[in-house]
């Protein structure tokens, strides 16, 4: 937290820690996905970035090209989702767990390189905008709402609210999966794969039910990256944001749905807290310091608590 | 005719794998005219030699360790950067930097394993708790260069600009064919260490079954050891000739590459050497010979289309043979 | 025990966060004095990223212009004063949102950069379109003429699509027409590069000539195949959009077709640099043409930003660079019309500070300019890039293009073309 205190002043950058609240919220959403799979299930998804790129793709293009209204296109976008993780497990959840590290982040490559290169489709590099009509009009009259308390300047609040509430109806969902039988046959699997389908569990339909179901994470947290950056374009949907999202996962805890909140928080306002900080050093190095923090970030946890903050280390069972 | 196929069918893989990219090369003489299928075929070796230094290092490593190194691709980018910085400050001639930033990162990786990988393993460290560390490494390796070297392109200074005609009109760069006949006189002396050594066949059966490699008396933490210092020697090397070769480079250009190898590794089996050798001159042989038909946007999408019909078709990729857990 | 704790601290994390943000809009809220202000300019760049190497040099450019400005204030003793803050957008959208809330969290009320379209939109809709806080963005796709911005956006660099223009009127002259001729264009595909090769495919077929295109993308291993394409199709001329990295590795390619002349090879603004940089083979360039915006290189205001650029410490070369500078210019003096540092009002008076009406100033007038305008005079701009003209778009409404040769090593202005 130590560059948080160099100025206090910045906290009086309201607009700015806001934003830094919704990225932070966005991840905590995209890593939830992870969580399913890699914590709970014990899956080893690197492709989450694809799901999250196909999400907000279907939605866009269910909006621009079809002229759906978004009420339709984001329950359909999901499921779109959904059936990519589908897709992708069918083949890739037969293989080792690295094969299958390999196969997703495959996936999620060709995914990305599509966008960016099926002009006609999907906008190509340009990327597509104008989808996001319905929300500003749900952002005015939530700032209507925010002004009767002195808010109403504070453009970026709607979508900070909507993005950590939506977070918490996810977090409270998955908590409630976690203890059912289905949730427990999952957890079966991730401890041992050979005594759950002992036990006449079919693993893999489990299995695939778990990618899909962080398919429908990672699209979630796709809708609201859009709407954050106004904009959809392929080169936000890199493999880069999977890895930040392990990086998130592992600081949170393994086999924790609020560890990962607390990790993502954690981490971005470190993170952009370090853009307040001011080093003799050119633009290039301090950016290149900050991921340097995060690699570092990332092999201290592992050395010295494997487990995370809020993990618990019986729990960091993964294969392979 | 069915006598053939049935003999075919009963060849080891790498034969009907060359026989196979022999059999699509002809498809293509035929479709696209010799020199064009020529040519795209001398550009995939030469891309095809990067990924194979790079992706053997790789599947080295997890072959002996189970451990896929995300990092690798960085060590690339270190040798490169080792090489620039030993020509400029210390005056070194090109080809002696070049030496000195692949030495450097086979040292850069037997220290990783002495600090790093042994006190872990000792720790009894899960292999997911390895596999997040390579990832931190790769960002503290790319950033730390960037810290230093900031993040304009640089360029080792070679010539790329001259080039011969190999047949015909089929052409080659002079650095392009110095680079590919380097990389594969070290891949030759990698698989004479894996065949005709002692270390070599203490390699090979860790790759196989590490327990009963340990139980049969072979000293593991030293052949781990050497594993990573070839491992390190053949990522400075696929990083110093491709970035001689290119010619330009930057901070990124070994982690964007890094998929790339991954793919290489994968197709050929991860687990194997010689796997990754095939599969890296697979794959870029495909990526190239894709050009003739599709835009080079796609070129990627090529790449890891392969890997993904690989593996649907050969689970444990080309030449890996299934899991033994 | 472990879950219920695990839980309060989820809840105590968010309440923590949602107090700090509710605390924090306290604090918030410029002063505005109506004589003597001072003006923060927030300069927000790509220092990393694509185009990580075109930011530093663009920054500087805007240094110089805040410079200017307090160099003019203090002459014309109207007590203003004028600093710039800068942040990294990264090349990406989601940090230009961060880099453009922290400028304007440190009281920047005019915008100069980013560089590319995607950053451009997600600033805009996101910061500076409700705020209406001017911007003054270098990214040159036309798409971002598309977007509604409530007037908010001023581009000092002409789209795409002029330049695109500018390089078939370019490539036309100088091969003898386009009937019937064949164009090799090589992409990088990024935003720019589709963009110019979209334009110029659709205007260069329109005069009847033909298109052999190829894109590539900056991390390939190699580039031959991508470029024997280009040279089996035997062209007329080469285009190339591209930025300097990708076409080091491009050019040597081309150089070891050996059927490649730098001759007949024509670039657009990216790679007008005031010297061949050591990534790029000189011989790639050598003979080459370049179209660049807006630098009337003749005229004295040109002449003395390139020295003063050349003398000052720092990056050496860039691109766009007299238009960072006019867009820091810019921002001072509609400011000074304003009487104020208060975003909205300063937006309001850019279209009484460029032309084509109004008495022409330069900055090398930069102090009359300013009292002019505070007494209330409608002026006309006249930038290093060229005059300021702007539409209801906030763009320039027609162009000067240079069209210069590369000859041993050095850019030599050939001529100017007048693109509408």
């Amino acid at each position: 937290m130590i560059p948080l205190a160099f100025s206090f002043q910045s906290f009086a950058h309201a607009d700015f820690w806001i934003g830094v609240g919704i990225v932070a919220g966005i991840y905590s959403i995209f890593t939830l996905g992870l969580q399913v799979n890699v914590g709970f299930t014990g899956i080893l998804n690197f492709g989450q970035a694809g799901f999250m790129a196909i999400g907000a793709y279907s939605m866009a293009l269910l909006i621009l090209k079809a002229h759906w209204s978004p009420w339709a296109a984001l329950p359909v976008a999901t499921l779109i989702a959904m059936a990519s993780g589908l897709l992708v497990g069918i083949p890739a959840l037969r293989l080792p767990p690295h094969y299958l590290a390999m196969a997703t982040i495959g996936a999620a490559q060709i995914v990305q390189i599509t966008a960016q290169n099926a002009t006609g489709f999907t906008g190509g590099n340009e990327g597509l905008i104008g989808f996001d009509a319905e929300w500003q009009r749900i952002q005015t009259w939530l700032l209507g709402k925010l002004s009767a308390v002195g808010l109403g300047q504070q453009y970026e609040l709607p979508l900070f609210l909507v993005t950590w509430l939506s977070f918490l109806v996810l977090l409270v969902v998955l908590r409630a999966l976690q203890h059912t039988p289905w949730g427990r046959v999952l957890r079966a699997i991730r401890e041992d794969e050979d005594a759950a389908a002992a036990l006449g569990k079919n693993v893999y339909a489990y299995k695939l039910q778990s990618l899909m179901a962080a398919a429908a994470l990672g699209a979630v947290a796709g809708y609201l990256l859009a709407l954050n950056v106004t904009l959809i374009y392929p080169q936000s949907f890199s493999a880069d944001f999977t890895f930040i999202g392990f990086a998130i996962l592992v600081l949170g805890g393994l086999a924790s749905y609020v560890g990962v909140a607390l990790g993502a928080i954690l981490l971005w306002f470190v993170l952009e807290g370090m853009r307040f900080v001011d080093l003799p050093l050119a633009a290039d190095k301090i950016a290149a310091l900050r991921l340097l923090l995060v690699g570092l970030v990332l092999i201290a946890v592992m050395v010295f608590r494997p487990q995370g903050i809020l993990g618990k280390r019986e729990e960091m069972v993964i294969r392979g | 005719m069915p006598a053939l196929l049935r003999r075919a069918a009963a060849a080891p893989v790498w034969a009907r794998v060359c026989g196979g990219a022999l059999l699509l090369l002809a498809v293509l003489v035929a479709a696209k005219g010799p020199h064009d299928a020529a040519q795209t075929t001398v550009n995939g070796i030469v891309t095809g030699t990067y990924f194979a230094l790079g992706a053997v290092g790789l599947a080295l490593v997890f072959g002996v360790l189970r451990l896929v190194n995300f990092a690798h691709g960085d060590m690339l980018t270190f040798a490169a950067y080792m090489a620039l910085l030993f020509s400029m400050t210390l005056g070194l001639p090109i080809v002696a930097a070049m030496v000195v930033g692949t030495l450097a990162t086979a040292a850069l990786a037997v220290v990783s394993e002495l600090v790093l990988w042994r006190p872990m393993r000792t720790r009894r460290a899960g292999g997911f708790q390895l596999l997040l560390i390579t990832i931190g490494l790769a960002f503290v390796i790319r950033n730390g260069i960037q810290l230093f070297a900031g993040s304009i392109p640089r360029t080792l200074d070679v010539d790329v600009t001259t080039a011969f005609n190999l047949v015909g009109h089929v052409r080659i760069g002079r650095t392009q064919s110095i680079a590919v006949v380097v990389g594969l006189i070290a891949l030759l002396l990698v698989a004479v260490l894996l065949r005709a050594t002692r270390i070599g066949k203490e390699m090979r059966a860790l790759a196989d079954n590490l327990s009963l490699a340990e139980v049969s008396g072979i000293d593991t933490q030293r052949v781990i050891l050497v594993t990573w210092g070839v491992a390190g020697a053949l990522a400075g090397l696929a990083g110093v000739v491709s970035a001689a070769a290119i010619g330009v480079m930057t901070p990124n250009f070994g982690w964007l590459l890094l998929l790339s190898l991954f793919a290489a590794a994968v197709v050929g089996g991860l687990k194997s050497a010689y796997g990754a050798l095939v599969g890296g001159l697979l794959l870029g042989l495909v990526e190239e010979w894709s050009t003739m038909f599709v835009d080079s946007r796609w070129k990627f999408a090529v790449g890891f289309s392969v890997l993904i019909l690989t593996l649907l078709v050969r689970p444990t990729g080309l030449l890996g043979r299934p899991e033994v857990t | 025990m472990r879950r219920i704790r695990a839980g309060h601290a989820a809840v105590a994390a968010t309440v923590l966060l949602l107090a700090l943000v509710v605390g924090a809009t306290a604090g918030l809220g410029a002063p505005d004095r109506s004589t003597g202000f001072k003006l923060t300019i927030g300069d927000i760049e790509a220092y990393t990223g694509d185009l990580g190497s075109l930011g530093a040099p663009a920054d500087k450019a805007v240094k110089l212009g805040v410079q200017q400005l307090n160099a003019a204030a203090k002459k014309a003793r109207n007590g203003n004063s004028f600093s710039l803050v800068t942040a990294d957008t990264q090349t990406d959208p989601q940090n230009a949102l961060s880099a453009a809330r922290q400028v304007v969290g440190k009281g920047a009320t005019c915008l100069t950069g980013p560089l590319s379209t995607p950053e451009s939109v997600a600033v805009l809709n996101g910061v500076t379109k409700v705020r209406r806080i001017p911007m003054f963005p270098t990214a040159t796709s036309t798409k971002l003429r598309e977007t509604d911005d409530a007037h908010t956006i001023f581009r000092t660099a002409p789209p795409d699509d002029l330049q695109a223009r500018a390089l078939v009127t370019a490539v036309a002259q100088v091969v003898g027409g386009a009937n019937g001729k064949t164009v090799a264009l090589g992409y990088l595909n990024l935003p720019y590069g589709v963009g110019i090769y979209q334009v110029f495919s659709k205007g260069w077929e329109a005069l009847g000539g033909k298109i052999v295109a190829v894109g590539y993308s900056e991390e390939q291993a190699s580039y031959d195949s991508e470029a024997q394409k280009l040279v089996a199709a035997n062209p007329a001329a080469f285009v190339f959009a591209d930025y300097p990295d990708t076409f080091g590795k491009v050019g040597a390619a081309l150089l070891r077709t050996g059927k490649y002349s730098a001759s007949k090879a024509f670039f657009s603004d990216t790679l007008a640099l005031s010297s061949i940089p050591n990534t790029i083979p000189a011989e790639a360039l050598n003979g080459s043409y370049v179209t660049a915006a807006g630098s009337p290189s003749g005229t004295p205001q040109a002449k003395a930003f390139n020295k003063l650029y050349k003398s000052a410490s720092g990056p050496k070369t860039g691109a766009l660079l007299p238009n960072s500078f006019d867009s820091a210019i810019l921002c001072g003096l509609a400011a000074v019309a304003a009487r104020s540092n208060n975003p909205a009002k300063i937006v309001k008076q850019i279209p009484k500070i460029s032309g084509p009406t109004g008495k022409p100033y330069t900055y090398l007038q930069l102090a009359a300019a300013m009292k002019a305008v505070a007494a209330g005079k409608h002026i006309h701009y006249i930038g290093v890039s060229g005059p300021i003209n702007f539409n209801a778009r906030g763009d320039t409404t027609a162009a000067l293009y240079d069209l210069s040769q590369w000859t041993n090593g050095k850019l030599v202005l050939k001529k100017q073309l007048n693109v509408k």
